[in-house]
């Protein structure tokens, strides 16, 4: 399988780890999901799944159905973004991926059809324009509902309109050392976009990953969404920046203590909890950006894939064995031993 | 492994809870999970985190329980459709057909204002709307079989009669300046917006003369 998208050296670059676009589509003919019959959800599963096989445009993905997979195999997609919460919670589903995963389609969704594309890094547009690609085959091919006045009927009537929610996700690890996500989230609804926790199991983010979307979908141009996200984006990030530069100024030799203990936890530790994990793993990336800590030899993969790849499912998949509890936080913790890699000193590097 | 809360469904979401020092692994399904508020990403997106919702709940008396309550008249309006009643509507925040969409869209239009920037859609167009679908089905002319047309038969029988004078109509406009098949798709679509089906549907034969004379 060819390297996926969050394994790219370019998640790990700045705040921006990655874009995404969705698209929620229904077809003509079905009940939206809230009064569509499991008898009529299958068959509308099977009949979209041919039409798709059939255009030779669309061709060329990984093909699943919830059919033929256990809840792991659901659970490690959902981990890897390649499919959604809602999704793993259906009965029947099915889609299609891509081999880098960056493209995904879900059928059974909440809405009928839900395109999903992700960018490795600040490239929205390309991940717009690649959603934008697919939806228009789509269209041709499968009859969506749409109106003149509300544009793409969808299920739920925040996603009325173009259907769109365009994001990024960002690693904001010092304004949340700092206590001001809950004022960046104030101070951006004014502009009709949301800021949410994208890792970790709760409100709050471990690893400092956040995902920055648009709610308004009805009476908006996409170019505009997009446009107006990509500058409220930049407004973040530069916070951030700014947040950086004075940790790193005022607090010097703290915070490449913390930068340190968390990698030397990260390299010996026997059991590690997903959420302490993400926290170390956030101080890595942290480390990394701000010119602390640099990898011994050139290697492959991102700090943000070791993010993903240490969640229950994809551990058990990785080691091939079902496990909980304390057998899983030592797997995390050997498969973090094992695959983060050696870094070294990029302070005293810089002043030889 | 079955969700630790409800004892029923798959448990799909795992997490690990610290108290006072202590670890405590949880596993829960993600109908539970989403009520805990433990699932990411789907909070402010839809359910009742969504201030959609709230609103829309408020609409109908305030409160999700008045919501309910059958003696409210509007949440008595149903969709001939799927029979979603306007009180589970309001309660979810979703629709359950297009045709939901023509039962409850005109009961929110301020809704639709006041959480989106407007209550028209301005962004990507798609080929054939439910709008046109309707004067097709109205004319009698609509190939597709749609579950929502099935309370339209009445309709479709009382303009037979303007489908005659449609296309009456249609020599009065090839006698005068012909416009191009771009104009009249314009003018058509205007004409679909402003519902004015009779206009439409004389475009739409001129439109497909002209096509077959080309």
């Amino acid at each position: 399988m060819s390297e996926a998208w969050f394994e790219k050296k370019i998640c790990d670059t700045g705040c921006i780890i990655s874009s995404k676009c969705r698209l929620a589509r229904n077809i003509d003919g079905y009940n939206f999901s809230p009064k569509l019959d499991e008898e009529s959800a299958r068959r509308m599963i099977d009949k979209t799944v041919e039409q798709i096989r059939r255009d030779p445009k669309l061709g060329g993905s990984r093909f699943y159905d919830f059919r033929n997979m256990n809840l792991t195999q659901k659970q490690e997609m959902q981990e890897q973004h390649s499919i959604s919460n809602y999704l793993v919670g259906q009965k029947e589903a099915a889609g299609f991926i891509s081999e880098d995963r960056s493209v995904s389609l879900m059928v059974n969704e909440e809405d009928h059809i839900r395109i999903q594309t992700f960018s490795a890094g600040a490239h929205l547009d390309a991940a717009f324009e690649e959603a934008n690609r697919l939806d228009d085959e789509l269209g041709r091919i499968l009859p969506y509902v749409y109106s003149d006045k509300y544009g793409y009927l969808t299920t739920c009537l925040s996603s009325t309109g173009t259907g769109m929610r365009a994001s990024y996700f960002l690693h904001l690890p010092v304004l949340a050392l700092a206590g001001q996500i809950e004022s960046v989230k104030t101070e951006i609804s004014r502009f009709n976009v949301a800021l949410k926790p994208v890792t970790g199991e709760g409100r709050k983010s471990p690893a400092d990953v956040y995902q920055i979307t648009n709610t308004m979908t009805l009476g908006v141009r996409e170019e505009d969404v997009i446009s107006s996200l990509q500058k409220i984006t930049a407004q973040i990030v530069a916070q951030e920046q700014a947040y950086e530069k004075q940790y790193f100024t005022q607090q010097r030799d703290h915070a490449i203590d913390a930068v340190w203990r968390c990698y030397a936890t990260l390299k010996y530790a026997r059991m590690l909890s997903y959420s302490d994990a993400l926290v170390m793993l956030s101080q890595i990336r942290l480390g990394l950006n701000a010119g602390i800590i640099r990898p011994a030899a050139d290697t492959d993969g991102s700090i943000y894939a070791l993010m993903i790849r240490i969640q229950p499912a994809s551990l058990q998949t990785y080691f091939g064995k079902e496990m909980i509890g304390d057998e899983l936080e030592k797997a995390r913790a050997l498969y973090l031993r094992t695959n983060l890699p050696d870094m070294v000193d990029a302070v005293s590097a810089q002043k030889q | 492994m079955l969700c630790e809360k409800c004892g029923i469904r798959e448990a799909t979401v795992h997490y690990t809870e610290v108290v006072n020092g202590v670890k405590k692994e949880h596993y829960l399904c993600a109908q539970c999970a989403r009520e805990e508020g433990l699932i990411p990403g789907l909070a402010g997106i839809s359910g009742e985190d969504n201030p959609f919702v709230r609103f829309l709940s408020g609409l109908l008396g305030g409160t999700e329980k008045q919501a309910d309550e059958s003696s409210d008249k509007d949440s008595q309006i149903t969709c001939p459709n799927c029979g979603m009643t306007f009180g589970e509507f309001t309660k979810i925040g979703k629709f359950g057909c297009p045709e939901c969409y023509r039962t409850f869209g005109p009961l929110i239009e301020n809704e639709f204002k006041k959480f989106q920037a407007d209550s028209h859609h301005i962004g990507k167009k798609y080929g054939k709307s439910i709008e046109n679908q309707q004067i097709e089905a109205l004319l009698g002319k609509d190939e597709t079989s749609l579950p929502r047309q099935k309370t339209d038969d009445g309709a479709g029988a009382e303009d037979a009669g303007e489908k005659t004078q449609a296309d009456e109509a249609k020599p009065a406009a090839d006698a005068g300046e012909t416009p191009s098949i771009a104009e009249m798709e314009k003018q058509k679509e205007e004409a679909v917006k402003r519902e004015d089906y009779m206009e439409a549907a004389r475009l739409r034969d001129a439109i497909r003369k002209a096509r077959e004379q080309e």
